[in-house]
């Protein structure tokens, strides 16, 4: 119980912040789920210069009771052909998000190393073998034109919400 | 396989040797195996070596004052905390030596690569951002002086965080908790007892017993009893017992018996290193095995299904009363000495497969039959010995109706039925791992391998023999008999190792 009152009153000093900050990051849009605020949604601009350029990508962020302790498990909504990404379920593969966790980070942050993930793929520890083998192949023309596909296919429809709370006007 | 497990960056683990003072249990090492038989129907104690080899058992807990010991030593001749020393050790599998090496060939690179270089030298702490607001990173709630703390690394947390960090380490990380760092992004400070004594005292012994527990789990010369929920642990006396093959440990809390080398069930005659790789073998074919050693097997005359849910090998068709046994299917009458036969079902021969044929596919499936002929017999022993050992339970009740079923006799009159159960238990588990040594065995050394199999046949024919005695029905069985029996299968029992022990010469 007052283990979920602590991750609830983190996850709202986090909205807080977010909302209260001069210079939002431009690339990440975060929303706590209505009634719930444990249950979050980011859209995440995909990097330029990556073959996930110009789409939208819809993620699911569930924290737990044991929340910042534990690490949010953040699932893909959109479809995305990346090597750290379960091609079906969305789920990601990273690092921060399991083992190397730090309490210290927040939803943004983590949202933060996802885009990192975007541009820098890791094929050595694949979740969609087939885009970890295209990179390892050395075969990027493959990889860039797949990704890119998948991209057009799914992640061009989701418009970037203008940010309601504020007047403030994306750049 | 076995060598890649080990991956230690510094020294060659292979070659590094135990000195005979230093890291070397400090104990008086009274040899505590007893062998208790008062019972003269008793069969002789079982191993021949393991017995008196200086294994203690001993409560967890008496491994604590071994662990201070080291402890204060490092923390004395480093001149280091001694939280800092705990981290240190247990990165070295608890062997000073080994520390004491790498520390003085590059004392700095080891206290950063371990997490406690700010523990040892304190001078220059990284403080945390200055701009920041007196806001713990954790709850984003304002830290009151006095209620919050840092590891000497400097990030500052507050105290109720700090002590959920500490809970959450232990409950969700389990033994690897002791590894836990500081909760700082990135920062490789290693958390240790004195946060979780200031911090979280009511995981403070919790954490404590991770961290006997990794001792035990690193040493050379300890090994937790794996019984179910047994906490004992064996200690050996020198590092040159756990290096000894056969070397058994007897737990005196729940009376398991393992290899003090591998922790296994004791596996005579095979060694560790064939038992491991027959397992791994075992693991990868199992599905095969699996698939053609289905549980039932049909009457190789009437094809109906039996099921064999008894110890013996001779089985009688309740439908068409054919006998025949079950490792071979052949037919009964030709197994039994006594009809001029000869018991065949421990051979493996490989003149019975198609030999000419030398295509790779051929090969594999030769390959795949001598397998399967191991593991068919290895797997029958197997089971059988779960049996016994089932019915070893129930000895007991039958042991009570023998006495009341005749009138004068003593307790000590039915024993008899009790140490034929023994064993047969032990006899099933040495002709279990007989197949493993088989399976390994020279397959060039003709002389050897018949020799062998004659001591195995030997065995074998005997457990069968013993099987079938203690199961009859109490009012057909004769006592003598049975004790007889009990004591010639003990003899083929040691005869078998002996002649594996003694490097089967003659």
């Amino acid at each position: 119980m007052s283990l979920n009152l602590a991750a609830a009153k983190r996850l709202r000093k986090e909205l807080q912040n977010l909302k209260r900050t001069k210079e939002p990051d431009p690339d990440i849009y975060l929303i706590p789920d209505g009634n719930n605020i444990l249950q979050w949604t980011a859209l995440l601009r995909g990097p330029s210069d990556t073959p996930y350029s110009g789409g939208v990508f819809q993620l699911a962020i569930d924290c737990g009771a044991d929340y910042p302790l534990a690490p949010p498990s953040i699932t893909f909504v959109t479809r995305v052909f990346h090597p750290n990404v379960h091609f079906r379920t969305g789920d990601v593969c990273l690092d921060i998000l399991k083992k190397e966790w730090s309490p210290a980070w927040g939803v943004q942050a983590a949202c933060r190393a996802i885009l990192a993930l975007l541009s820098d793929p890791d094929a050595d520890s694949p979740l969609n073998c087939d885009a970890g083998n295209m990179i390892r192949g050395g075969d990027m023309l493959a990889y860039n034109t797949t990704a890119r596909m998948f991209t057009v296919e799914n992640a061009m429809f989701l418009a970037w919400p203008s940010t309601a709370t504020t007047t403030d006007k994306e750049g | 396989m076995s060598d890649d497990d080990y991956s230690y960056e510094y020294s060659e683990e292979e070659d590094y040797e135990i000195g005979d003072d230093d890291d070397d249990m400090d104990w008086n090492s009274s040899a505590t195996c007893t062998i208790a038989s008062e019972n003269p129907n008793a069969a002789p104690t079982l191993g021949l070596a393991g017995v008196l080899n200086g294994i203690r058992i001993s409560p967890a807990d008496d491994l604590r004052p071994e662990m201070k010991r080291r402890l204060k030593e490092v923390t004395e001749i480093l001149d280091i905390p001694e939280a800092a020393a705990s981290v240190l050790l247990r990165e070295h599998k608890w062997s000073k030596e080994q520390l004491f090496e790498v520390f003085y060939a590059d004392s700095e690179k080891l206290l950063k690569k371990c997490g406690v270089s700010n523990r040892c030298d304190p001078k220059d702490p990284m403080k945390t951002d200055p701009d920041d607001d007196n806001c713990c990173p954790i709850c984003y709630d304002d830290m009151e002086d006095g209620q919050k703390m840092s590891m000497p690394c400097g990030h500052e947390f507050c105290m109720s965080c700090w002590h959920d960090f500490c809970a959450n380490a232990i409950e969700q990380e389990g033994p690897s908790c002791v590894y836990v760092t500081c909760p700082e992004a990135t920062c490789t400070e290693v958390v240790t007892e004195v946060e979780f004594q200031k911090a979280a005292p009511d995981y403070l012994q919790k954490f404590q017993t991770y961290q006997l527990r990794n001792f035990v789990e690193s040493n050379r010369l300890t090994r937790w009893c794996p019984g179910k929920g047994c906490d004992r642990i064996a200690c050996a006396p020198t590092a040159s017992a756990m290096e000894q093959d056969g070397n058994v440990a007897n737990c005196d809390s729940c009376y398991t018996s393992f290899c003090m080398v591998c922790g296994e069930e004791p596996h005579a005659p095979s060694e560790c290193k064939d038992l491991a790789k027959w397992n791994e073998k075992c693991r990868n074919e199992s599905e095969t095995a699996n698939w053609i050693l289905a549980n039932t097997k049909s009457c190789p005359k009437c094809a109906s299904r039996i099921e064999k849910n008894q110890g013996c090998n001779h089985i009688t068709c309740q439908r068409c009363k054919h006998e025949f046994c079950w490792i071979c299917s052949g037919d009964w009458a030709s197994h039994g000495a006594n009809t001029g036969g000869y018991y065949k079902c421990n051979r493996y021969d490989p003149k019975s497969t198609e030999t000419n044929d030398n295509s790779a596919a051929a090969k594999a499936k030769r390959e795949l039959d001598r397998y399967l002929h191991y593991y068919k017999r290895y797997h029958a022993h197997s089971e059988a010995q779960k049996f016994a050992k089932k019915q070893l339970k129930e000895t007991e009740s039958r042991m009570v109706m023998l006495q009341e079923s005749s009138d004068n006799s003593k307790w000590t009159d039915v024993e008899f039925l009790k140490t034929a159960n023994e064993q047969l238990v032990e006899c099933r588990k040495v002709l279990k791992y007989t197949y493993v040594y088989a399976y390994y065995m020279n397959p060039n050394d003709t002389l050897q391998k018949e020799r062998f199999e004659y001591h195995q046949e030997m065995l074998e024919k005997f457990t069968e023999n013993l099987s079938e005695q203690s199961e009859k029905p109490l009012d057909k069985m004769d006592r003598t008999d049975v004790v007889n029996q009990t004591r010639v299968v003990d003899r083929f029992m040691k005869n078998i190792l002996k002649y594996v022990d003694e490097g089967m010469e003659g």
